[in-house]
């Protein structure tokens, strides 16, 4: 029998086969020591500290959210108030008074709006996420 | 154990349960996966906070094109690697054996016959002489039991890089205990 070449030995040796050679027995050895685990083990606390670190990090994002949205609305506010000044606009708001006859219909829009968003709150983005 | 698309998506859903569970999953992975680049172990669990704040920060971007472990790995990797270019810390991606051989001399006790414990313990010690990318592509087989794809997605290596470096390694390791073993 001819001798195996080390790719074949390596092959047989992974396939769990034993042979005699005693290049072969040397790769078994080789191979149970490299399925050992390493022994390196993290701080027992690990999970607790990435967790507040995100926590700490989901935190931030929300507050810089919130700090946006309300520079953002500011600006606009300022950016209208300064507009109508310098424009001297005069607002007119005789069209409430039109849109008065129309009450029922704005409540009845309002109350499907609301509707339409607690029933994909409920079943559609939950599903969607499970 | 919770399925990739149910947790990623509890996760993007502010589940932080979800998250919780995720860490508890890759922890051990992401561990010895920077533990085999970064030799200085007080930097590694920071290194390993950071693999884990850039997992939730680009967690969105998971495609599902591959296993999740798959992707933290890759991440994990590539972190590993910036500490290292940050540090200055040379990582060549030719493997130079030639320093393997010279610091293998060092573990090599002729005056002592290895018992089989002994064996196992050497090898381990040889491994840790290794190259760094040679300790990954080991890891990621023997102990991770990941394909030659995962580990070239990982490393970035092509598969048949990643075959010829387990081929190498186990060779290296092999020729150092068959001579460990006449001496």
């Amino acid at each position: 029998m001819s001798r195996m070449t080390e790719e074949e030995l390596q092959a047989h040796i992974e396939k769990g086969n034993t042979l005699p050679q005693a290049d072969a027995k040397a790769y078994q050895k080789v191979f149970i020591a490299l399925s050992k685990t390493p022994d390196v083990k993290s701080s027992p606390d690990f999970v607790n500290k990435i967790m507040a670190l995100v926590e700490a990090k989901r935190k931030r994002a929300e507050q810089l959210d919130l700090i946006s949205m309300i520079a953002g609305i500011t600006g606009i506010v300022i950016a209208a108030l300064i507009s109508i000044a310098y424009l001297k606009v005069r607002v007119d708001l005789s069209f409430l008074n039109a849109l008065g006859d129309y009450k029922t219909f704005i409540l009845l829009g309002g109350l499907i709006i609301v509707v339409i968003q607690i029933l994909d709150k409920k079943f559609v983005r939950n599903k969607l996420l499970n | 154990m919770t399925d990739d698309r149910t947790l990623v998506s509890r996760i993007l859903g502010g589940d932080m349960q979800a998250f919780r569970i995720l860490v508890e999953q890759n922890e051990r992975l992401v561990l010895h996966m920077i533990s085999k680049l970064v030799d200085a172990a007080e930097e590694r669990e920071e290194i390993c906070q950071d693999v884990f704040l850039k997992v939730y920060d680009k967690l969105g971007d998971f495609a599902f094109q591959s296993r999740l472990s798959t992707w933290i790995a890759t991440i994990a990797y590539r972190q590993a690697v910036n500490h290292l270019r940050k540090k200055k810390i040379k990582f060549s991606e030719i493997p130079d054996e030639r320093v393997f051989n010279n610091r293998a001399v060092e573990f090599e006790n002729p005056e002592s016959i290895l018992e089989e414990k002994d064996i196992e313990q050497y090898i381990l010690n040889l491994v840790e002489q290794l190259p760094a990318q040679y300790k990954s592509v080991l890891l990621l087989y023997h102990v991770e039991h990941m394909n030659y794809q995962e580990i070239g997605e990982i490393t970035g290596m092509p598969e048949g890089t990643v075959k010829n470096y387990l081929f190498r390694a186990r060779k290296l390791l092999k020729e150092k205990v068959e001579k460990q073993q006449q001496t």
